[in-house]
């Protein structure tokens, strides 16, 4: 595995000034002897056994479909807990995930789009890695969109856990578990346990509130029922030098973002049923797609909803069973003011609805063999697209979609000895649209000591192209594609990671990806128009490394670095929106113990280049939160500053017709202070 | 089109001559921050956490004096097959209870485990299950394991993993049957408690 040497010396010093933060923060004695947290096993003995119950374990859902312990998972995890999205003041899932190791997350002022592993293709909406809330898949069915930022339909005060699971997931979940998955697992009513208030205050005219009842039962018996509200006024002006011709370059009060969302789980004994729902509604001050630039009204509006109905049961003999049912629906409005001329009002639709069915067992066979079996069958109802002029209306695009799929998978995690694990899985799945696929994984972990783990992974995954990619044919800006075939991506990693003496993890992991048949946005010099194509082959190939540890004063960290190099194998370039190297630091210093925390977190992500062929520069970025617990009875409060340092800095643009920035600039600093309230 | 934003990358100047003196720091930061490690993983383990309840057990136990060869003896907690602790467990050798020392003791065969006051059944030994139950009928002994099932086929305490929390279920005639008393503290936080033998399993 060869891996570039970064000459650059700027990465150094970057690495260097990590390294020291996260050092001298943990070394520092001014924090020494602050510590009531439960810090050894010696500790834990003093803890009373209502204390005990209430501990969390570290294990990992997502990777396996069963829980796991995460140095048992067939992956490279990290996992975030809701400690850390109170402690770091994330506001959304695109905030969690730029802390998260070898994930960037770039922003066109209308969605955010995740980068992993130095691979971020301008115009994808997130497909090539598959979101999942309590195992209920989020990705759409007409972009096979993830929604990352004010758009995702859930609120991260929700959360209990956030796992990210790196490397192909295609053997399990099928298609968009390309590059991972993102495994959201949200609190359960006892965790909150009454009616729980929050309200925010932020900069851009920016607030929020939240309204949350739990309860819990005998029998198993759980509720969780909530609903979130937000609003920001965005940036008064926006300054677009491309536009310099009109308004001076400057996009007024065209910044606006609002959303609500619901979500309710309800359980007893072995059935659970949930159900959210997400609206947002988002200005977009870019002059997206051509239209006209510092027009009112140029928005989009996103809704997304799931029911989702389940049983789960464990036989006496120890093999369980969950059975589900679930019903999505995607709704998608783009309003723009288009000047052919007359300036006219354009708009762009997408329905999407959906049934899941889905049947899985695991059971512990010949003692050794943990053996897991699923089926799933999902019905299309709706994968419709529009586009048409309001007045005087003229229809450019009316597709009407239906589609099924079936599939069937199988895992084996076979313990061949204390010390060594293999799993196994394969997954098939049937396309009514493009026929089959066949997509396995390989993991074998062994642990020659218990501090030390090799993880050998190799796996293929897929995905399908999505309605959006095969269907949109407006016959003046885009056309159809019919004949795309799925792309499909081989992985081999290796991790490695040694607890260094009982308080610190470290972990190292080299990997190499090759993509074949990736479907891309091509133009056609013939007539103009984009077409999706099954063009490229890529490889990237990269190395990373975290350090994590908790020290008996009580603070805690982590921090990672990643160099990776993301190639287009037949121009031999590198890919776009795609940085080399990635630096994230994050720290929680208890200030009083157990009440008052700072927790500061450091992002560094090197040059860039555009679609536009520049290159955007290197930038880090601060971001500090002051989190008190019980500061009034029942009341915390956090204070957070985002991009302390006010760093200048911009994320690609996806290129026309979509973006006619080739970089669009980002917030600088920002502040917010939340307000949480249990009764 | 060209739009280049003026980008001041937040840090990535560093005069040269101060990099040694980083580097210098940065050791010296290393030395003391590994100085004060404390002695833990970054989350409690799983049998760390269930060492700890063990503990708990024995202390919610009635012993009377009788369960002891004198008055010197020490406490015994067993561990039968592969040892899933490690040194975790060592540490209730720190510990004292009913003011007497605490002693580990790791072993392959159940015929020594009669000795023991509290014995921890690995998972290894799932096959043997009856067996051992069968033999250690008579004694004295609280049996704990995380076997599936261990307290339906008889075994008093069944460690569980619960929304990532480690519980447990008690099997109290089991205990009833071979004389140890339970603090009702402890059944009051058993997730599940089985009152009859011929009870089956949920």
């Amino acid at each position: 595995m060869t891996v570039t040497c970064p000459k650059n010396p700027r990465w150094v010093s970057t690495l260097l000034r990590i390294c020291i933060l996260l050092a001298v923060a943990c070394s520092h004695p001014l924090f020494a002897a602050t510590d009531t947290a439960v810090t050894s096993s010696s500790d834990l003995l003093d803890l009373s056994i209502e204390e005990l119950s209430t501990i969390q374990i570290t294990t990992v859902t997502g990777a396996s479909k069963y829980e796991q312990k995460v140095t048992e998972a067939p992956s490279s995890i990290s996992i975030i807990t809701s400690d850390d999205i109170r402690k770091f003041g994330y506001r959304t899932l695109a905030d969690v995930l730029r802390s998260v190791r070898s994930f960037y997350v770039t922003y066109d002022r209308n969605y955010s789009y995740y980068g992993v592993r130095g691979f971020s293709r301008p115009g994808d909406f997130n497909t090539r890695v598959l979101l999942l809330v309590d195992g209920h898949r989020i990705n759409d069915n007409v972009y096979d969109q993830a929604p990352l930022g004010t758009e995702f339909l859930l609120d991260m005060d929700l959360v209990n856990r956030i796992e990210v699971i790196r490397g192909p997931g295609s053997s399990l979940y099928g298609s968009n578990a390309f590059f991972g998955v993102i495994n959201i697992i949200t609190k359960s009513g006892g965790a909150v346990q009454g009616t729980e208030l929050a309200a925010s205050a932020a900069s851009l005219d920016t607030y929020a509130g939240r309204i949350s009842y739990g309860t819990s039962g005998p029998g198993g018996f759980n509720m969780l029922l909530s609903g979130s509200g937000y609003d920001s006024k965005g940036n008064a002006h926006l300054s677009y030098p491309e536009f310099a011709g009109i308004n001076n370059g400057r996009a007024d009060h065209r910044d606006n973002d609002r959303s609500h969302n619901f979500f309710s789980k309800i359980s007893y004994r072995d059935f659970s049923f949930e159900g959210a729902y997400g609206y947002r509604e988002k200005g977009v001050p870019t002059a997206s797609y051509g239209s006209v630039f510092n027009a009112p009204d140029n928005r989009t509006i996103d809704e997304n909803m799931y029911l989702d109905a389940a049983y789960r049961h464990v036989f006496a003999d120890g093999i369980s069973v969950v059975a589900k049912l679930s019903y999505d629906e995607k709704n998608y409005w783009e309003d723009y003011l288009m000047d052919y001329p007359p300036p006219t009002r354009n708009r762009d639709t997408a329905f999407g609805k959906w049934w899941t069915a889905e049947a899985q067992a695991t059971g512990l066979f010949f003692q050794r063999h943990k053996v897991s079996a699923g089926a799933e069958y999902k019905d299309n109802i709706q994968q419709d697209q529009s586009n048409f002029d309001i007045d005087p209306p003229f229809t450019y695009l009316d597709d009407r979609r239906r589609s099924r799929l079936h599939a069937f998978y199988v895992e084996d995690e076979y313990r061949i000895s204390d010390r060594l694990l293999a799993n196994v899985g394969l997954r098939y799945d049937h396309y009514s649209s493009f026929g089959d696929t066949t997509n396995p994984r390989l993991a074998l972990i062994y642990a020659p000591a218990r501090t030390t783990i090799f993880k050998l992974l190799y796996g293929t995954a897929f995905r399908a192209p999505n309605v959006f990619e095969l269907y949109y044919n407006d016959g003046i800006t885009a056309k159809s594609n019919p004949n795309l075939k799925p792309e499909k991506i081989k992985t081999y990693e290796l991790v490695y990671e040694q607890y260094l003496g009982p308080s610190i993890r470290t972990s190292v992991s080299g990997f190499s990806y090759r993509i074949e048949n990736l479907i891309t946005s091509v133009t056609d010099p013939g007539d103009g128009m984009s077409q999706f194509q099954n063009s490229n082959r890529t490889e990237t190939r990269g190395i990373e490394m975290e350090l994590e540890g908790k020290w008996q004063n009580g603070i805690r960290g982590r921090a990672s670095y990643s160099v990776q190099k993301a190639k287009d194998m037949n121009t031999g370039e590198v890919l776009t929106n795609s940085p080399e190297q990635l630096g994230k630091v994050n720290i929680i210093v208890p200030l009083i113990k157990e009440r008052v925390f700072l927790d500061p977190e450091y992002q560094y992500m090197s040059s860039r280049k555009t679609v536009g062929n520049s290159r955007e520069g290197a930038f880090s970025i601060v971001n500090v939160t002051l989190y008190g617990r019980d500061m009034l009875k029942h009341l915390d409060i956090a204070f957070s500053v985002y991009n302390v340092f006010d760093t200048k800095y911009g994320d690609p643009g996806a290129g026309p017709p979509q973006h006619v920035q080739d970089v669009i600039p980002q917030d600088g600093r920002l502040f917010r202070i939340k307000l949480t309230y249990v009764f | 089109m060209s739009s280049r934003i003026p980008l001041k990358a937040g840090d990535s100047k560093l005069p040269r001559g101060r990099s040694l003196l980083l580097v210098l720091a940065w050791l010296c930061s290393c030395l003391f921050a590994a100085s004060h490690a404390a002695a833990q993983p970054p989350k409690p383990t799983e049998y760390q956490i269930k060492a700890a309840f063990l503990y708990n057990f024995a202390k919610f136990v009635d012993w009377p004096e009788d369960s002891f060869h004198s008055e010197t003896a020490p406490f015994v907690f067993g561990i039968l097959g592969d040892d899933p602790f490690g040194d975790d467990v060592d540490a209730l050798t720190m510990k004292t209870i009913n003011s007497r020392a605490v002693k580990i003791r790791r072993m392959g065969d159940v015929r020594e485990a009669r000795a023991c006051h509290v014995l921890f059944i690995s998972s290894s030994e799932e096959e043997h299950i009856e067996q051992i139950l069968r033999v250690m009928q008579t004694s004295r002994t609280l049996l704990v394991s995380d076997i599936s099932n261990f307290a339906a086929q008889g075994g008093m305490i069944n460690f569980i993993v619960k929304d990532n929390n480690v519980r447990f279920v008690i099997n109290r005639a089991a205990m009833v049957k071979a004389g140890i008393n339970l603090h009702s503290r402890l059944l009051k936080m058993a997730v599940m408690v089985y009152d009859s033998q011929d009870h089956t399993a949920n």
